[in-house]
Parts: C-alpha cells; sequence; structure tokens
C-alpha cells in the first residue's frame, strides 16, 4: 500500500514538474519584446523629445523606434550623437526620456536646464555672424524653426534618421558613443510625439528541460514502481518462483528424447532432468553431476534416455551405494534384454541403437564444442555405464554419446536421427561430414583431413579430427548393436579430447561397478576394459569392438571409422 | 527560481484533490508570485549610457561626411546644369558661394567659353573636426578633376546646429606641394582657433603675413616665414603686370591690395602637432587711368553685376574684386620649416569700372 502511494506519489510529482516546466516556457514565458511608452508629455516639452544616453540601449538591441504624433502633421525619428542632439536642440522647450518608470512606461523628465546651449553659442556667435553675411540662408533658416516647430528632418547631424506623416519607425543597433534620440513632432499644432521603444528580449526558458527531465524521471519511476507493483500482484506469490518439474527427471521418454534430440540438441529442460537422471542414477559424485552440466544436457540426456527406455521407473536420488544394490538386484533381467534385442536381430536392434544416436548428438555437440567440456561427457558416459547396474543403461548411453558424436554434427538436420538408426555405414559418411559442415572444424579441413588421417593410425591431434574419430566411433557403435558399441563409443567420444583421460576415469569407475557381477561384466566388455584398457584412443574404439558381440557390426562401424574421417577429407 | 519551484509543488500535489476555487486561487497566487518574483530578480532596467569618451570623437562619422559630400555635390551638380546659384545657398557658403556664383555670371556672358571650375567630391583625404561645438570645419582633398587641374582642398563648414554643411570654399592644390599628415576620420583632428598658439605663428598672423608678402614680394617683412616662392603668389604678381602696364602707358595708376577676411580662418591640427589653415582674402585690383579707352571683356563684364555690359569701353578706371582663398601649412612651434602655401583659387567676384 505504501509503495502504490510512492509509486503515485512520483508519477503525480513527475507530471507536475514536467506540467511546471512546460508551463514555465508557455504560459509563463516572458515577452519577447520590451515595449515602453512614453507617457503624456508636459506642455513644456514643447515639441521635442530627447531621449537620454542610454535610454535606447536599456532593453537590449537593437531598438525599435515608433512614435505618433499628437498633432502636427509630421514626425521625425533622429539618432545623433549626445552633443549634436543637445547642440541641435539647443535652448528650445524639450523633455527628456530619462528611463523607464515601469516595464511598459518611459519617464519622462523636463531637460536640463541647456546643459550644452551654453557652450555651442559661444564658438558658433563669432563666426554665426561672420557667416551670417555670406551666408544668409542660414541665417534665414533658423528663425524659421524658432517660430514653428523646429523640424530636424535632414541634418547632417543625424547617423539615422525616419520621418512619417503621422508616425514614424525606426530601428536602431546601438553603436559605441553616446547616442541619443530626437523625437520631433512637425507641423501646426504640434505636440510631442508619443514615443514608443521596444527591444527584443532574449527569453530564456531554464526550467523546461530540467523539469521536464525530473519529471520524466519521476513519472518513469512511479510507472516502474506501479507496473512492479501491478505485476506482482497479478502474479500473486509465485511471482518470483519457477516451475520444478520434478517429474521430468526420471520421466523421460525415450520417443520424447529422441524426438528432442533429432530436432535440435535435446532441450534444456529435458537435458536438465536427464542429467539431474543421470546424477542420480549412476552417483552422486561431483565429478558426473559437473561433467553432465558442464558437458550440458546433450551428453546426459542420451543417458537418461536409455535409462528411460531401460526402465521407466522414476529415479530417486541414489547414493552410489543404492545404485549399486539396485544394479545386483535387477541387471541381469534388463542387460539380457537389451542384449537380447541387440543380438536377436540386428535391424531389431538398431531401432533401439537408432533411438538412441538421437540422443548422442547432444553428446557429440558438446564434445565437439569443448574438449575439455567434452572429456568430462565422456567420462560421464563411462560413469553412467559404469554406475548404472543396466548394461543396456550403459549400452543406451555409451550408445547415445557416439551417436551423439555423429549426429552433433548433424545437429541440425532431422535426418541424422534416421540416418544412424538406419545403419551406420551410411551414417558415418553423412554425419562426418555434417559435423564438418556444423564445425568449424571446417575451416581446418585439409590439415584435419591429415589429422583424421592420423586419428585413423590412433591419435587425434585437432578437435575436428577428434571429433571425427569419435563420430565414427559413434556411428560404428551404433551398428554394433548396444551392448557391443557402448564400450568404444565411451573412449572413442572421449580420445579424441584426452585420449588417456577416458580410460582413466571409466577405470575407476569400472571397479566400484565390477562388485555387481554382470553388470560389471557387461560394463568390462563394453568398455573393453581388458583389452583396450591400454588400447588407447584409436585403437581402443577399434579394440572394443571385437568384444562386443556383434563382431560383424563391429566391423564395420570399424571400417566405418577410418572411412569416415576419408570420407570428410573427400567432402 | 529554486524558491519558485519548492513553492509550486506542495500547492500543486494536493490540488488535485482541492476544488476549483481553490486551485485557481493557487494558480493565481503562484503567478503572482512568479511574477513578483521576476520582477524582482530583473528589476528595472536602468539606462547605461555609454562612458564618455576621453577624447572627443570626430564630430561625423566616416559615413555622414560621405553623404554630406554626396548632398552638396547634387546641390552643385543640379545649380552648375542651370548655371544659377540661387539653389545654392544651403549647400555653398562663404567665398565658394561667391565664386561659384561669378563663374556661373562668367559661364552665361561667355556663352561657355568660360568654364567653371571643376568640383568633383571624391575624397582622397577627409579631415574631420573633433569637436562638439560649431562651427565645424572639415576639409576634404578631392580626386583630381577631370580636366586634369589639380586635385582640390575643400572646405566644408557647418555654421551652428541647425544648419547644413556648406561647401565655404576651395583651394587648387599647388605642383608639387605635400600634404601634411592629418589624423584619421575616424578619429578625427581637433580645431585650432584663428590664433591658436603652439604653432610657428597663429594662422591669423601667418595670413596677413602672407597678405604682405603678396603685397611687397620679396621686400616683405616675412617673406623668410614662406618657402621659395609659391606658383600662387607668382601668379599674382604676374597678373599685376597687364595691369601695371596699362597704368605705365596711360600715365595713370595700379594698385593691388591682399586683405585677409577676419573671422574666416578656419585651421584644423595635423598630425605633427602644426596646423592646416584655410583663409579667405579679399584682392583689390584698382586701375586708374586717363586719356584711353579700355573695351571690358565680357569675362569682367560678366561679374559687374550689369552695370557693364561686355565691350564697354572704360576711360577712367577699373576696379576688380577678387576672392581668394589659400591654404597654409603652418608647422609647429619649434619646427625649422617655413609655412607652406599648399594652395589657393582666385577667382574674380566683382568688376566695376567707368
Amino acid at each position: 500500500m505504501l509503495q502504490r502511494l510512492i509509486a503515485i506519489v512520483l508519477g503525480v510529482l513527475g507530471l507536475a514538474s514536467i506540467a511546471l516546466g512546460v508551463a514555465s516556457a508557455t504560459a509563463w514565458r516572458a515577452q519577447d519584446t520590451l515595449v515602453a511608452t512614453t507617457s503624456a508629455a508636459p506642455a513644456s516639452a514643447g515639441t521635442l523629445l530627447v531621449a537620454a544616453p542610454g535610454v535606447l540601449e536599456l532593453g537590449g538591441t537593437p531598438v525599435t523606434v515608433t512614435a505618433r504624433a499628437n498633432g502636427g502633421t509630421k514626425v521625425v525619428l533622429a539618432i545623433g550623437r549626445e552633443a549634436d542632439v543637445a547642440g541641435w536642440v539647443g535652448t528650445d522647450p524639450s523633455a527628456v526620456i530619462a528611463g523607464l518608470s515601469d516595464l511598459r512606461t518611459l519617464r519622462l523628465e523636463p531637460a536640463a536646464a541647456e546643459p550644452t546651449a551654453e557652450p555651442s553659442p559661444v564658438p558658433s556667435d563669432a563666426p554665426a555672424d561672420a557667416a551670417a553675411p555670406a551666408d544668409p540662408a542660414a541665417d534665414a533658416a533658423a528663425p524659421t524653426p524658432a517660430t514653428a516647430a523646429p523640424d530636424p528632418d535632414g541634418s547632417d547631424l543625424w547617423v539615422s534618421q525616419a520621418v512619417g506623416e503621422r508616425s514614424a519607425e525606426l530601428m536602431w543597433t546601438p553603436q559605441p558613443g553616446r547616442w541619443t534620440l530626437l523625437v520631433a513632432g512637425v507641423g501646426d499644432g504640434a505636440k510631442a510625439p508619443t514615443v514608443v521603444l521596444s527591444w527584443p528580449q532574449t527569453v530564456t526558458t531554464p526550467w523546461l528541460v530540467p523539469g521536464v527531465v525530473v519529471g520524466v524521471v519521476l513519472l518513469a519511476l512511479g510507472i516502474a514502481l506501479g507496473l512492479r507493483l501491478w505485476l506482482r500482484a497479478r502474479r500473486g506469490e509465485q511471482a518470483l518462483w519457477h516451475d520444478v518439474e520434478t517429474g521430468a527427471l526420471p520421466i523421460v521418454r525415450a520417443h520424447q528424447l529422441a524426438s528432442t534430440g533429432r530436432g535440435s540438441s535435446a532441450s534444456g529442460s529435458a537435458g536438465l532432468d536427464s542429467a539431474g537422471l543421470d546424477s542420480a542414477g549412476l552417483d552422486s559424485a561431483g565429478l558426473d553431476s559437473a561433467g553432465l552440466e558442464s558437458t550440458g544436457p546433450g551428453a546426459a540426456a542420451p543417458g537418461s534416455a536409455e535409462v528411460a527406455l531401460a526402465d521407466d521407473a522414476p529415479t530417486i536420488v541414489l547414493t552410489r551405494r543404492q545404485m549399486r544394490e539396485a544394479a545386483a538386484t535387477a541387471p541381469t533381467p534388463r542387460v539380457s534384454l537389451r542384449k537380447r534385442a541387440a543380438r536377436s536381430a540386428g535391424d531389431d536392434s538398431r531401432p533401439a541403437t537408432g533411438s538412441v544416436p538421437v540422443t548422442p548428438v547432444i553428446a557429440v555437440a558438446p564434445a565437439t564444442t569443448s574438449g575439455t567440456t567434452t572429456p568430462g561427457t565422456g567420462a560421464s558416459s563411462p560413469h553412467t555405464g559404469a554406475s548404472s547396474p543396466h548394461t543396456a543403461d550403459r549400452v543406451g548411453a555409451v550408445d547415445a554419446a557416439p551417436a551423439g558424436v555423429g549426429v552433433a554434427g548433424v545437429a541440425s538436420d532431422g535426418k541424422t536421427g534416421v540416418a544412424s538408426a538406419a545403419g551406420p555405414d551410411l551414417q558415418p559418411g553423412d554425419d562426418s561430414t555434417a559435423a564438418l559442415d556444423s564445425r568449424p572444424a571446417r575451416r581446418f579441413a585439409p590439415s584435419r583431413w591429415l589429422g583424421s588421417r592420423r586419428m585413423a593410425a590412433g591419435s587425434s591431434p585437432t578437435p575436428g579430427t577428434t571429433a571425427q574419430p569419435a563420430t565414427a566411433a559413434a556411428q560404428s557403435a551404433p551398428p554394433a548393436t548396444s551392448p557391443a558399441v557402448v564400450p568404444p563409443a565411451g573412449p572413442g567420444a572421449v580420445t579424441p579430447w584426452v585420449p588417456g583421460r577416458p580410460a582413466e576415469p571409466p577405470v575407476p569407475d569400472v571397479p566400484a561397478a565390477s562388485p555387481h557381477g554382470s553388470r560389471a561384466d557387461a560394463w568390462r566388455r563394453s568398455w573393453g576394459i581388458p583389452d583396450g584398457a591400454a588400447a588407447g584412443s584409436a585403437s581402443a574404439s577399434k579394440a572394443p569392438v571385437p568384444p562386443a558381440d556383434p563382431s560383424d557390426v563391429t566391423d564395420p562401424p570399424g571400417h566405418a571409422a577410418p572411412a569416415d574421417p576419408r570420407s570428410g577429407k573427400d567432402d | 527560481m529554486p524558491a519558485r519551484w519548492h513553492d509550486l509543488h506542495p500547492r500543486r500535489v494536493p490540488a488535485q484533490r482541492v476544488s476549483t476555487g481553490r486551485r485557481a486561487r493557487a494558480a493565481a497566487t503562484v503567478l503572482a508570485a512568479v511574477l513578483v518574483l521576476t520582477s524582482c530578480a530583473s528589476g528595472l532596467p536602468q539606462p547605461v549610457p555609454g562612458a564618455v569618451p576621453a577624447v572627443t570623437p570626430a564630430a561625423l562619422t566616416v559615413d555622414q561626411a560621405d553623404r554630406v559630400r554626396g548632398e552638396i555635390g547634387a546641390s552643385l551638380a543640379t545649380a552648375d546644369a542651370a548655371l544659377s546659384a540661387a539653389d545654392l545657398t544651403a549647400r555653398v557658403s562663404g567665398p565658394a558661394l561667391a565664386s561659384r556664383t561669378a563663374e556661373y555670371a562668367v559661364s552665361t556672358t561667355t556663352a561657355g567659353a568660360k568654364g567653371l571650375t571643376s568640383l568633383k567630391m571624391d575624397a582622397q583625404t577627409v579631415v574631420l573636426p573633433s569637436t562638439e561645438s560649431w562651427p565645424r570645419t572639415q576639409f576634404v582633398v578631392t580626386g583630381q578633376p577631370d580636366d586634369l587641374s589639380s586635385p582640390r582642398l575643400m572646405v566644408f563648414q557647418q555654421a551652428d546646429a541647425r544648419s547644413q554643411y556648406t561647401l565655404w570654399g576651395w583651394v587648387r592644390l599647388l605642383p608639387g606641394i605635400k600634404m601634411p599628415a592629418t589624423a584619421a576620420p575616424t578619429i578625427g583632428s581637433q580645431p585650432l582657433a584663428a590664433d591658436a598658439p603652439g604653432l610657428v605663428a597663429t594662422p591669423n598672423d601667418v595670413v596677413a603675413h602672407y597678405a604682405d608678402v603678396l603685397l611687397n614680394g620679396d621686400a616683405s617683412a616675412f617673406i623668410t616665414q614662406f618657402a621659395e616662392p609659391d606658383t600662387y603668389r607668382q601668379g599674382i604678381a604676374s597678373g599685376r603686370e597687364p595691369y601695371a602696364a596699362i597704368a605705365s602707358q596711360t600715365s595713370g595708376t595700379f594698385s593691388e591690395t591682399y586683405t585677409p577676411v577676419p573671422e574666416q580662418t578656419y585651421v584644423l591640427a595635423t598630425a605633427d602637432g602644426g596646423a592646416l589653415a584655410v583663409s579667405a582674402m579679399t584682392t583689390a585690383s584698382t586701375l586708374n587711368f586717363s586719356g584711353a579707352s579700355l573695351p571690358l571683356p565680357p569675362e569682367l563684364a560678366a561679374v559687374s553685376g550689369g552695370a557693364l555690359a561686355p565691350g564697354d569701353a572704360l576711360r577712367s578706371n577699373l576696379s576688380v574684386t577678387y576672392s581668394d582663398v589659400v591654404a597654409f601649412y603652418i608647422p609647429p612651434t619649434g619646427a625649422t620649416a617655413p609655412v607652406q602655401v599648399l594652395g589657393a583659387e582666385h577667382i574674380r567676384t566683382s568688376v566695376t569700372g567707368s
């Protein structure tokens, strides 16, 4: 409630600030001009008005002088030096515009007692007399204005003048010096004209920008606050909570996985779930979970998928011991099931692998992407295998991993899954190419090819090459059927990045798994520990193959593995 | 302003719940406060006159001087076209008016055989007075006239504040002279009185001495005061010879006097502390003769005011009056340079005879 009040107050303050800022620049904006008019001139002013020095500049620059005749017919505005104006006015009655009496009125004062009248007569007397005979016109002119209203029109003294019948306007840009204005009404019955001085004013609106800015800020704050409150109210208490789909961990349908895997790398949730699954199912060891997490959901996903396939039973977080026990109790049937499926019909088994490969895609993706993470994945996958009592699980995991490798390249291709399902032979080529395409390794294509050759030989220098072999292995794995393939795939996937590593982690795990009799055997077999423990990277991948039951199947993959790089090379 | 800002907020914000009347009142109060504050803040503008210049500036701006010359030139052009000085009085005065009037008469009488002195108004040099009193005098050195005669030094004068500048006089600059340096027209040259000290001789004295030199020639006591015989002096001397010859032939007499016109000397200081002085003089030539008949030339008859007709035979006397304008450069006190005659004009303005 308090927050709502604050939001409202902020908003209102903001609006008010904006309004005031705008108003200061509009409604309250000062006039653009300062206009001042002379008050009624006293009769003593005669017909002449003189602006005191400085009055013209008083409001700014330039000044616009407007004079309206009060009687008479002619108005003359003239600008001249102070001395010239004073000299011209002489002793004639006049009034002085002395300044402003208020912002709209000019103050008139009676002329000072002939300030400059004195000096001028003195010097001018003699010459005037002398000139008089020579220039009668001058004398003739002088008396005329004395009787009538003096007319300053056209005098040489003025630097600027304006003459009008009833009114006149003059614009004057002040110059250095003491300039004054002479206003004269000329004609019969002329009186001092009414003078209007107007100056442009530079009007600033200093409060516009600050007001609006502050207002906007306040308003934004208020709105933000209000919005937050509103959203919170709308979402209720769960506003800050995310749904946790606990069910997903255990219940990850194979087809779901497959679909997700095919479509792209496994969805985050699925991956997470599977990861959770793996960690749960495998062991609580940080290694696994870390590896899974770091690797990304993909790697885990396959495993989980397999797991899901193997048993739909929701996974509970189990300790390693629990898992071992579980493995010991229920391994055989599943294993046998798996094995059976795999052995009984290569085709039959393939579909399973097919499903598996999809997941592998994910596994591969991470593997290829980062060498460091991959090892983890590899490690994890083996772990999974080891930890999980079911060979089938292992197989699945393994399969997934390799398949993942294969698919990873193809990730974008929905085809990958199918291809892998269809058969390793075809897949390898496709996958490898796909992998090449999708991977940056492509750039290194040449080197990679070389690398791949080497790989074929047994070593995998570049990540690209590593990926390839992995893929090859993975691909070969699937055909080998889950059991057979699993071991090679795991190592294969691992090997490329860290040749030694994959073998090592599995080994320690294996012992852990070993207690579980058939499980352990199967795991060993699948990993080819006896044969290929020392085998190493590429050879390891091959080595495992033989242990696999379907040696026929293995062979093709084995061939495929080397072939893959080549094919890729060809590409 | 901050005060206004703070004032407004408390009023403005609650205003939303306040009745319209109260809001209006609040607004009015705010407006009033704003007005008061703004008026208080700015205050009533006070006239701030420009500083009184320490040195009196030139009485005219250059533009004004140009305008003055233009108007005088236009006036002269009109009068020249009509060969009538009737409209010249507003813009021409002094010796210039007299001279021009005579020239018009001569030109009319001689049907243009005797032309007018060319007066161009384009200025080479303008010497403006720095003064705030009257009369005011400015000197202008014009460009060379179309007839290739020497440039003129013109004198413009404003007798008083309500009269206009008039062409008071002009001189033809003598060949080979060099005008002394004068202050820039934007600064103005100080006007000096005709008896101003600080010069090798006061302008009045200089004019008087020069008149004496003209009269007495090398016998003058002041001959040393002036530079070598100037062409004007030579011209005056040579102009006397025909009359002197007539006088000798007819056992008559010839005399010529040179009289400075009082109070018709205008002086402006030069840059070196000297002075430019332009003075009016009157030359009166009187020829008395007997036993002879002198046919009056038309140019003389023209300025007789109609008393004499061209070709009239004079039997006893002839008086000719000239209007002279002479310009001097008077060095400052202590200078070793002599007074220099810069130029002169010598125009016959009246003739009487019988």
